[in-house]
């Protein structure tokens, strides 16, 4: 695990979870959730077709935005079949089918059912769902939303698909528990708009802060796993799949700030020339995010900057700094001469054999000195890169791959590449915990 | 003495440390499958599988296959007829002049190892990193989609 | 023979009767044959012997001698379908030697789309004489009227009785001419022709049957590599041998003038010890290149030879309500084989070497590396063998005459050589850069009355055509072998001007070509030559009035269009791009554009959609519809090839691509400073192949790049409103473009 994380890991959760779980117990007794919800009664299973193309139209594009097939689908599965295991610091939780079987999905949750588990994060059986499902987030969605994104799913295929037993940890594996956890953290009801705030800041904010989730992974969780939803800490960054997610709040680290422009690049495109490509978890956000009403995708930028706060650089710093961040490239003319450190040295060397062919003045890769990557609190995201490669979209970020080097680099390499491009690249601290993370992320792909 | 299993074969190579594993390849074993297109991990032309993973290997050192199982085009086929693979890349003519080919079949043997069905976009995005010059890509896909299919 | 004198006998034999008597006389094969024969289709005209084409062997094959070469683009399998079509047997029978100096006829070079053009014509001839002679073979061995019998598969039956080819070779003479007379084939009977046959040379590449030159590993061979000069016009003045000689693996490092090269156990020993030779030497360097950006500059204010091609504008047109000038830039472009180039050569006891190249005219190219050489005529044996596609001429002929340079060092080896990715990158002679441009004087419709084009443009031909000052190493040898002179081509073929005449009738046409022979960078034959730039021109031109008549750019088009077969082409690309009902959406255009190749070859016309993203400049192609006439098509999955190819290539040279470089050198040397398309960029393609049974084979590699980039601008334009006039359209460049209007 890396530093910094908020996430106890796992190995060390089970004496605190103890404890606290006693003390769930002790808030649900007395909190307006109750440890047991009733059951909604199946329906048929509706006629797929009976639904409005309008209104299933509308279901798939707010689908992209919560991005829902990336965890209710297998690498190589049925979409909407579930079946993905999705690990957390308290257990792998698998995803459910979201098809409308009636035996294996949801084919007999009427848009009630739908609803609850949306706004309150309990099945049609009355059962409450674990958070990994964020309907901390999606409670927020308007009703008409909700309805829209019943009727698409209960027009998709069914797919037969039994979920997989989930594999808790006690005291997380008891689901009545969570109730308290809900009386803790779940904020329950749609968003409203804020008026003193137009129109397109407010859709951005209520697709980010509702399906959209943003702030499931770009927030801290806390010991409970519930991710932080205000105060300085909202958007401070997260972590997610052994990746490290970037802040979108004040606290961003990007070299060169971001604007409306670059976010929403980032997002449809996957690549910003500014700030480098979306990779790991981000990379099937922006697959689903690509399809998406433009409009829509750039309100969500226009909040995601209000919520970085930024500064508006002047055009003359915007190229002053670009043209700094390039003369750090390797062949640069200007560029600084070797590290004479031997073990910079040796990274230097690492990345000359390694890196250097393309990350280099002239090509078309952007400029080391400008990447989140490098200014990163951690090195989990270089080395997750530097051993699996970037796989793009094909669409959005044409041009952009990255071959891993899992083969070609030793953990040595790498813990010397690591801090050989920290120290030329960025002004920031080195990295500690490099050889750990890189140890335990060459297991990952 | 370099030792390690060429498409289930044990091979020993006596070549200088340095040596690249597509070097081994060509100029030791004489294999025509993998080919030299840059030298740089920039085109895939030289893309083989080692251990079931696509590499590159013209930047891949032969020693880091040391013990370990390398696949070259020539070792997908069966009984020295085309894989479905090939088969299918030959039944769509997936190919121009067919140098880019090699690294192309890897690489998608490789995506099919891991995902026996890919989408279109699955498949444009495997292949993203390998390059051809005389546009050939579509028909690459459909060579890829056929033979998933036809598994 | 040369060109002129080929010419000659032509019209020698159209224009002329009755001397029958003559040609048994004469020796030379200038007056071979009968006066009053027609004239011999293709190549078949320059090799008439038809033992040069055709062999039948006992083994029931027939093996095939065609001086045209394989160079991904399937003619070698088209050409062959001719042949088993036109002799009646099935076509796995057909085995074919394709450009070996001493085994084929000389059919030039494979260029130009001209294999289906010249050779498959003088094969199918070839082949039906030979047919003939079977025929008449067999009817009295079987002592039956030719006219009875039937032919299937090399059998010749006349009711019960049959006799093969294969039992015929012994009596079967084939050292004759060709007469011409002999009937094809009727179209109705073809069973082979316009059939999807499957390419011969794909199963062994698909499955690691060696079959490129890159892939040869003969016995005891040796690698070499070349360590080149700093730039271009650099003269090596010192250099440390020793130092170099001790490296691992290297057996010989060899100096010649400023040409150095070494020779090691492995490819990765030469490449190495080469850089270090490189960086070990001293040279003189002179820096006096114009640059990308300086390059349009440069080509428009440099001295040039002037010649007005086409001058219809009468004196006294009528006056002009209106004028419209545009000015477009196409920079260089690398033909960036994606396999560099390589070669085998190896010096014989007997003085022969022995080379296996890829080169696209094996011939002149054997004959430019004897002089190389100091060898006498012949010496040189060349024998194509495949390699990475080209595109035209890139370093396939540097390399035959690299590998020769060093295998002569050490005879009896076997010397084989590749070059590095940047080794080729950055030598290779480029697609020239070419600035064009266009006015038209227009009525008060908007209506063309006068139309002037002026295309300026460094040379696009300078293949070794038997000359070692066109080969790179003959410039540094001692004494180098000066650049022979560099002409720009005329009609029909033209090379800076090709596509330069418009495919319309205007009422008055004009055309210049500004032809400046200095080369600041290396540059040669690339798919298209001219014809890129010019039909992006044209193509782009006529937009853009199209635009200002506020007319639809299909029908302004086809107001001057007056050829049925291109019409044709035109709507029928339009009606599969659904033209008339697009709906142009946010930030989406459709362009559209046609030309006729060399203006009397294959049509292509191609509709494209782009989508434009302003935020970042970024263009996609959403989808590219082509149609094409290529006349009787021999293989319609190799057209298709042909046409999606060519078109992918061209989206991705009008997108993406420039060399780069400064003063003193290119700075493209790889695929990270010369991106070129990949899987995720490139769109759907539909195809419309219009087949033409009985009209020429119109050979199809070229036809479909200028279409292409025009119609690409042409929807960008469409798509921002701003007319963007300079290659390659980045993203940079389009927000800047959007910004600026
Ligand atoms: S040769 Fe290995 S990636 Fe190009
Ligand atoms: S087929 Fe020629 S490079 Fe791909």
């Amino acid at each position: 695990m890396p530093p910094g994380r908020d996430h106890p890991p796992l190995s060390r959760s089970t004496i605190i979870a103890a404890g606290l779980g006693l003390s769930l117990v002790a808030l649900a007794a007395t909190s307006a959730f109750v440890a047991y919800e009733p059951q909604i009664a199946g329906i048929a299973p509706a006629d797929p077709g009976s639904f409005n193309a309008n209104l299933v139209k509308q279901g798939q594009i707010l689908a992209g935005i919560g991005n829902c097939a990336a965890c209710h689908t297998l690498p190589d599965g049925e979409p909407y079949a579930g079946g993905r295991a999705l690990p957390t610091p308290f257990g792998v939780i698998h995803s459910t089918n979201l098809t409308p079987d009636p035996e294996t999905g949801i084919g007999t949750w009427s848009e009630a059912a739908f609803a609850r588990a949306m706004r309150h994060g309990v099945d049609r059986e009355g059962r409450h769902l674990y958070p990994v499902f964020p309907y901390d987030y999606f409670t927020r969605a308007s009703d008409a939303d909700l309805g829209a994104l019943y009727a698409y799913l209960m027009s998709l295929d069914p797919i037969v698909a039994e979920a997989a037993q989930n594999d808790l940890v006690f005291p997380f594996s008891v689901r009545p528990l969570l109730a308290g956890w809900k009386v803790l953290y779940l904020d329950e009801g749609a968003l409203q708009p804020d008026p003193a705030q137009d129109e397109e800041w407010n859709r951005g904010r209520y697709l980010v802060e509702s399906l959209g989730h943003c702030g499931a992974c770009h927030s801290p969780r806390n010991a409970l796993g519930a991710a932080a939803k205000t105060g300085p800490k909202a958007y401070a960054g997260g972590e997610a799949e052994g990746w490290s997610v970037p802040p979108l709040n004040g606290a961003s680290s990007a070299p060169l700030e971001w604007n409306v422009d670059s976010i929403a690049n980032y997002l449809i495109e996957g690549w910003d020339s500014d700030h480098g490509v979306a990779a790991g978890p981000m990379r099937p956000v922006v697959d689903d995010l690509h399809e998406q009403s433009e409009d829509d995708v750039v309100a969500m930028a226009v909040y995601v900057d209000w919520l970085m706060g930024n500064d508006r650089p002047e055009n003359a710093s915007l190229a002053a700094t670009r043209a700094n961040a390039k003369a750090l490239d390797w062949g640069h003319p200007d560029a600084p001469i070797l590290p004479e450190e031997s073990a910079l040295l040796a990274g230097a060397r690492v990345f000359e054999a390694n890196c250097a062919n393309c990350h280099k003045a002239g090509a078309k890769s952007v400029p080391l000195a400008l990447t989140t990557v490098l200014h990163a609190p951690d090195a989990a995201n270089l080395i997750n890169i530097v051993l699996h490669g970037i796989q793009p979209p094909p669409v959005g970020s044409p041009d952009r791959s990255m071959p891993g080097r899992a083969v070609q680099v030793s953990d040595d390499d790498l813990v010397a590449l690591a801090a050989f491009v920290r120290d030329r690249f960025t002004d920031a601290t080195s990295w500690t915990g490099v050889r750990e993370l890189v140890q335990e992320l060459r297991g990952h792909n | 003495m370099l030792t390690f299993k060429l498409n289930g074969q044990e091979v020993s190579v006596d070549a200088p440390d340095d040596a690249s594993l597509l070097s081994i390849q060509t100029d030791d074993l004489h294999l025509a499958g993998q080919k030299y297109g840059c030298g740089l991990s920039q085109c895939g032309a030289c893309t083989v599988m080692l251990d079931g993973d696509a590499v590159r290997s013209c930047q891949t050192k032969a020693q880091a296959a040391v013990g370990r199982s390398v696949t070259t085009l020539e070792g997908l086929r069966e009984n020295g007829a085309p894989s479905r693979l090939q088969q299918a890349f030959i039944d769509e003519q997936a190919a121009q002049c067919g140098y880019c080919g090699s690294g192309m079949i890897m690489t998608a043997q490789a995506l099919l190892d891991r995902n026996p069905t890919p989408s279109e976009s699955d498949v444009r995005a495997a292949l993203n990193g390998n390059l051809c010059r005389c546009g050939t890509h579509n028909r690459i896909v459909r060579a890829v989609l056929r033979a998933a299919e036809e598994a | 023979m040369t060109v002129n004198l080929s010419i000659g006998r032509r019209a020698f034999l159209t224009g002329s009767a009755g001397f029958l008597a003559v040609s048994f006389l004469m020796p030379s094969d200038l007056f071979a044959q009968t006066a009053d024969a027609p004239e011999l289709p293709g190549d078949l005209a320059d090799h008439p012997m038809l033992s040069a084409w055709i062999k039948i062997n006992a083994d029931q094959t027939v093996t095939l001698m065609i001086g045209k070469v394989e160079l991904g683009q399937g003619s070698v399998t088209a050409v062959a379908q001719v042949c088993a079509e036109e002799l009646v047997v099935d076509f796995g029978r057909i085995k074919v030697i394709a450009g070996d100096t001493r085994l084929s006829p000389d059919e030039g070079t494979t260029a130009g789309s001209q294999s289906m053009p010249n050779c498959a014509p003088a094969v199918q001839q070839a082949a039906a004489e030979i047919r003939q002679i079977l025929r008449n073979l067999a009817a009295e061995k079987l002592g039956v009227a030719a006219d009875g019998l039937t032919m299937a598969d090399g059998t010749i039956s006349a009711g019960d009785k049959s006799v093969t080819y294969w039992d015929l070779v012994a009596d079967l003479q084939l050292e004759v001419e060709a007469t011409g007379t002999a009937p094809l084939l009727p179209i109705a009977e073809h069973k082979i022709i316009g059939k999807n046959v499957q390419r011969i040379d794909i199963p062994a590449k698909m499955t690691g049957v060696p079959i490129f030159v890159q892939e040869m590993a003969p016995e005891g061979v040796r690698y070499g590599a070349v360590a080149r000069p700093p730039t271009y016009k650099a003269v090596l003045t010192g250099v440390d041998l020793a130092s170099i000689e001790a490296m691992p693996g290297v057996e010989k490092v060899v100096r010649n003038g400023s040409f150095l090269g070494v020779i090691a156990a492995r490819q990765e020993q030469a490449w190495a010890a080469a850089n270090a030779l490189s960086a070990a030497a001293q040279w003189d360097v002179v820096s006096d290149l114009p640059g990308h950006d300086g390059m349009a500059e440069w080509l428009k204010t440099t001295a040039s030879e002037e010649k007005e091609w086409l001058n219809t504008i009468a004196a006294d047109a009528p006056a002009a309500a209106s004028t419209h000038e545009a000015e477009y830039y196409r920079p260089y472009h690398m033909h960036g084989s994606i396999g560099p180039s390589a070669a085998i050569a190896q010096m014989g006891e007997d003085g022969t070497m022995t080379v296996w190249t890829h080169s696209q005219s094996v011939w002149a190219t054997a004959a430019a590396i004897e002089m190389l050489l100091g060898l006498e005529e012949g010496k040189v044996h060349a024998i194509h063998t495949e390699g990475s596609g080209c595109y035209g001429h890139n370093m396939a002929d540097d390399a035959a005459a690299d590998a020769c340079l060093l295998a002569r060092e050490m005879p009896g080896t076997p010397i084989k050589l590749q070059y590095t990715r940047a080794g080729e990158h950055q030598w290779e002679p480029y697609g020239s850069a070419m600035v064009n441009k266009v006015s038209a004087n227009l009525d008060a419709n908007g209506d063309i009355i006068g139309w002037e084009h002026h295309v300026y443009s460094t040379p696009h031909g300078t293949r070794p055509g038997g000359n070692a000052g066109r080969l790179l190493s003959g410039r540094y040898v001692d004494p180098p072998f000066p650049m022979p002179e560099i002409k720009d081509g005329g009609p029909p073929n033209f090379s800076s001007t090709r596509n330069g005449l418009a495919n319309y009738v205007f009422p008055g046409e004009k055309v210049v070509t500004h032809f400046v022979k200095d080369m600041p960078l290396r540059v040669s034959s690339t798919r298209g030559l001219g014809a890129y730039a010019n039909v992006m021109a044209i193509e782009q031109f006529i937009d853009e009035l199209a635009v200002k008549a506020g007319a639809d750019p299909l029908e302004y088009r086809l107001r001057y269009l007056k050829d049925d077969r291109m019409r044709d082409v035109l709507t029928r690309c339009a009606d599969a791009f659904g033209w008339g009902t697009f709906e142009k959406k946010r930030n989406t255009g459709r362009g559209i554009a046609i030309a006729r190749y060399k203006n009397y070859a294959a049509m292509t016309a191609v509709a494209v959609e782009v989508q434009v993203t302003p935020r970042n400049g970024l263009v996609r192609v959403l989808r590219a519809v082509a149609a094409n006439d290529s006349g009787h098509m021999v293989n319609p999955n190799g057209i298709s090839n042909q046409i999606e190819g060519g078109l992918i290539q061209s989206l991705s040279w009008t997108l993406k691509e420039e060399v780069k470089f400064d003063a003193s050198r290119v700075l493209s040397t790889d695929w990270a400073s010369y991106p070129i398309l990949t899987f995720g960029e490139v769109p759907p393609v539909e195809l419309v192949l219009i087949d033409r049974p009985g009209e020429p084979y119109l050979g199809t590699g070229e036809s479909a790049q200028g279409p292409t980039g025009a119609a690409v601008a042409n929807a960008i334009a469409d798509a921002i409103g701003v007319r963007m006039r300079r290659v390659p359209f980045t993203p940079d460049r389009v927000k800047a473009a959007i910004e600026g209007a």
